[in-house]
């Protein structure tokens, strides 16, 4: 099966001089839920931005269901490669929550009735199909987020890249995005989400592919990549609190930990001396 | 190249005040004559000091971003200013109605190149005053020294920390919209009015939050009393007082050379 | 010890709000105490520094009731200039805080505003930037910083103004692990060795249970828990009714004991890694897996 996302020896040199990308390799197959971590500076965010043209290789190759992103526009990419912003003010600007999702589909030249029926799923599939009349600015920052994600998932693309839906929101809201989120991927969606909360990538992501510098540091499943401390640590990232505790006991919990239910049934039955599956 | 470039040179050392009186120099002097000779070595004069400035690279490379509008002007002022021998007309007098439009005369040359080498000569001490002074250091001269009211002083050097900030989210806001298939194509005047929107509301909007923050910020650490002190307070030295002289000289100089003539050249086509 | 913040009674409500965004909400704080803050959105996190620093109700107006004191300042009938002397506030957003283009300007800029000879403002300037451990920092542009250094750079400006208490509103929301870690790192050390008293508010529950004395739980406008660190955590079912969730290692040990039958207290219970560790050691060298 041929890739989704195919990036080859992927270079990117930003007009200051800053080599931000020195030689990425990476497959990514559909229906994939992808978290990409690192530091700030490390690449990540420039990485996906290459998938929908926003930024175009400086040597290398991207290529996206098969075609080469460079000779695509990015309004063309916008069909299959979606890409929600962190901060939903900077896409925001209509009166109507409506317009603002049918913005996208009315940019590719859709008929009126199709972008009805587009506003309406995208809108349904956030949870926010009561509130199309409303102004955005009326709504708090994590109903702001979910209008974002509505406003691109109504040019229904295939891909979705999703630049930290965590950072800056409370608790509850960052798990309902996250949750949106798998939602998406279950129905099909091909997801690559960008963050800084490791807690987040071990509970959703299935795959984690970690930048440092410009290349990439570790690819594999989430319980692979989570292994790797001391590699992590050169990175200064840290695997959740769960995950670092079983760590400090290697022969008595045979693979990664992600979460705090898989610790609790696994300590409880080396406890009881019953074999650990 | 509007922004500080700490180098040592001569120019860094000298106190803000000679080099404001400096650029407001330049600017008199780009009025009062309108020779293009004398507005060329006017502008010459300004690069050979940001060499000694250090910033002299930086200083051409301004300069020859501002040589397109410069043409613009050129251009403009040559095509419509009436009067003199007639060179040559863009639509040549054999053609239907339009024919003899638009004389291209040597006074309209030369008062082309005038105009256009004035613009620059007025503009061209700016990026040298603010490349090798500090804000901050503005900032004192004018309050503490010309009395201009604090506000204004710092209403500009902040404008000036902000534009790459602000540009930065304009990009991002850019590429928010592109990726949402947001396209400018063309010459369609309609469409470009229209894609003012999705650009300029969200940056307005994000302005005016920031702001608010930034002003808060800003009341929090005491800003807006009227008595306040400077981490540098620059003191004239000598040889401030010996360039502020040479400014003055040179201005009545060229005050009595425009009373003779000198410098001016008519451009009435007389 | 003395009281150096004191809110008895303190309500308020927008002036375009609909309901009253901090409900009689009373908090004594000590000096020298880290004090975290933590709650779902809304809570009235923010609006409870703002009446602390005196954005409310210099900046914002409406309904205020009840009394603010920051070092016997009754901070509604203060000024700003008075109160920049006992409190400096950090607020999220690294880039909209700071208004000067190079490091030194900007941690000068709380000393010039209140008229402190430059001498001086020499000084304070070398220390606030010793402090927070930026002093080779101090000649760079900050726009060339990261988020951060640039948080740091905005904790020195504060610090130069030589403040008792420092108020930061999520200020590591916005930065990557490194940013956040130096930030705390910062927080700890100002407050052990300076012995500045710290309020923070965050939603990183870990760090602020690693640093802090105290942490207050706010939902919809009320206090609904405060205490210890220890304390909050053992009330696992009130924090997750209003949203707010605990360490791991904390809902893993409660879990553990409760599923093993064993009673834990506050003295019992981990709330880092490294306290857990010995714990579960324990625990499984008395089972004899180890």
């Amino acid at each position: 099966m041929q890739p989704i996302i195919e990036a080859i020896d992927l270079h990117h040199v930003y007009p200051n001089g800053t080599h931000a990308l020195k030689g990425v390799n990476l497959k990514v197959n559909s229906g994939e839920f992808v978290a990409v971590i690192g530091q700030n500076g490390s690449g990540k965010t420039t990485f996906v931005k290459h998938l929908n043209g926003l930024l175009r290789a400086t040597r290398g190759l991207v290529r996206v269901n098969g075609m080469d992103v460079a000779q695509q526009k990015v309004s063309d990419m916008a069909r299959l490669v979606g890409y929600c912003f962190q901060n939903p003010d900077h896409q925001i600007f209509c009166d109507s929550i409506y317009k603002e999702v049918a913005y996208g589909p009315k940019n590719l030249g859709l008929t009126s009735s199709e972008i009805d029926e587009r506003v309406e799923e995208a809108l349904n599939a956030v949870g926010l199909i009561h509130l199309k009349n409303e102004h955005p600015r009326d709504l708090s920052k994590g109903q702001r987020q979910r209008v974002a994600v509505a406003a691109v998932l109504s040019m229904r693309p295939t891909i979705l890249n999703i630049d930290e839906p965590t950072t800056g929101q409370d608790y509850r809201d960052g798990l309902e995005m996250l949750e949106l989120i798998a939602q998406l991927n279950r129905a099909g969606h091909t997801i690559l989400f960008i963050t800084h909360d490791m807690r987040m990538v071990a509970r959703f992501a299935q795959r984690v592919i970690v930048f440092r510098d410009g290349e990439v540091l570790l690819d594999g499943t989430t319980r692979e990549v989570f292994r790797e401390v001391e590699t992590l640590r050169s990175t200064f990232l840290t695997p959740p609190q769960i995950t670092t505790l079983a760590h400090a006991f290697p022969d008595l919990y045979s693979q990664t930990i992600l979460s705090v239910s898989e610790m609790l049934d696994q300590t409880v039955a080396l406890l009881n001396h019953r074999p650990v599956n | 190249m509007l922004e500080y470039i700490p180098r040592s040179s001569l120019l860094h050392r000298l106190h803000p005040l000679t080099k404001l009186a400096w650029a407001v120099s330049v600017m008199i002097l780009s009025l009062i004559f309108n020779d293009p000779w004398f507005l060329a070595l006017l502008i010459l004069g300004v690069v050979i000091i940001g060499f000694i400035g250090k910033v002299g690279k930086e200083t051409l490379v301004y300069l020859s971003a501002l040589i397109v509008v410069a043409a613009f002007v050129f251009v403009f002022q040559i095509l419509f200013r009436p009067g003199g021998d007639v060179i040559f007309t863009v639509f040549p007098v054999s053609w239907p109605v339009v024919g003899g439009w638009l004389p291209v005369t040597v006074e309209g040359l030369r008062y082309g190149f005038a105009m256009s080498l004035r613009m620059i000569a007025l503009v061209s001490t700016l990026p040298i005053l603010l490349s090798t002074t500090q804000p901050r250091d503005i900032v004192m001269a004018l309050v503490d020294t010309l009395h201009v009211p604090y506000d204004y002083a710092f209403m500009f050097t902040t404008a000036l920390r902000f534009m790459p900030v602000i540009l930065s989210e304009v990009n991002t806001i850019s590429q928010a919209q592109r990726s949402r298939a947001y396209a400018v194509e063309g010459w369609n005047p309609i469409r470009k009015l229209q894609a003012f929107g999705p650009i300029a509301l969200p940056i307005v909007f994000i302005a005016i939050e920031k702001a608010d923050r930034l002003g808060l910020s800003m009341e929090l650490r005491g800003y807006g009393s009227k008595k306040r002190t400077y981490l540098r307070m620059l003191k004239l030295g000598f040889i401030d007082w010996f360039i502020l002289g040479l400014l003055v000289f040179i201005l009545i100089l060229s005050t009595w050379a425009m009373a003779k003539g000198i410098g001016r050249i008519s451009l009435t086509g007389t | 010890m003395s009281e150096i913040v004191k809110v008895e009674g303190l309500s308020f409500r927008y002036k375009r709000g609909t309901t009253p965004a901090l409900q009689n909400i009373n908090l004594s704080v000590k000096a020298g105490e880290f004090i975290g803050i933590t709650g779902p959105a809304g809570a009235g996190k923010t609006t409870l520094l703002s009446c602390i620093n005196g954005i409310i109700p210099h900046y914002y107006t409406g309904d205020l009731k009840g009394k603010v004191e920051v070092n016997g300042l009754v901070v509604a009938i203060s000024n700003f200039r008075e109160l920049a002397g006992q409190i400096g506030t950090v607020f999220e957003d690294p880039d909209f805080q700071m208004v000067s283009i190079s490091v030194e300007e900007e941690v000068a800029f709380g000393p010039e505003n209140l008229g402190i000879p430059s001498n001086e403002i020499e000084v304070r300037i070398q220390e606030a930037l010793q402090k927070t451990r930026i002093g080779h920092l101090r000649e760079r542009a900050i726009s060339t910083l990261s988020g951060g250094q640039k948080q740091r750079v905005a904790i020195s400006a504060v610090l130069s103004m030589l403040p008792k208490v420092l108020l930061l509103d999520d200020p590591t929301s916005e930065l990557d692990p490194i940013g956040t870690h130096e930030v705390f790192s910062s927080l700890s050390e100002l407050n052990r060795q300076a012995g500045i008293t710290i309020i923070v508010v965050s939603q990183d529950v870990e760090r602020l249970v690693e640093n802090a004395d105290r942490i207050l739980v706010l939902s919809e406008g009320k206090l609904a828990l405060s205490g210890t660190p220890r304390e909050i955590c053992l009330k696992r079912d009130i924090l997750e009714s209003v949203g707010v969730r605990v360490p791991q290692v904390v809902e893993f040990t409660i879990s553990l004991f409760s599923h093993l039958g064993r009673p834990i207290s506050e003295t019992s219970l981990p709330i880092t890694v490294d306290e857990a560790v010995p714990i579960l050691r324990g625990m499984f060298q008395e089972a004899g897996v180890l």
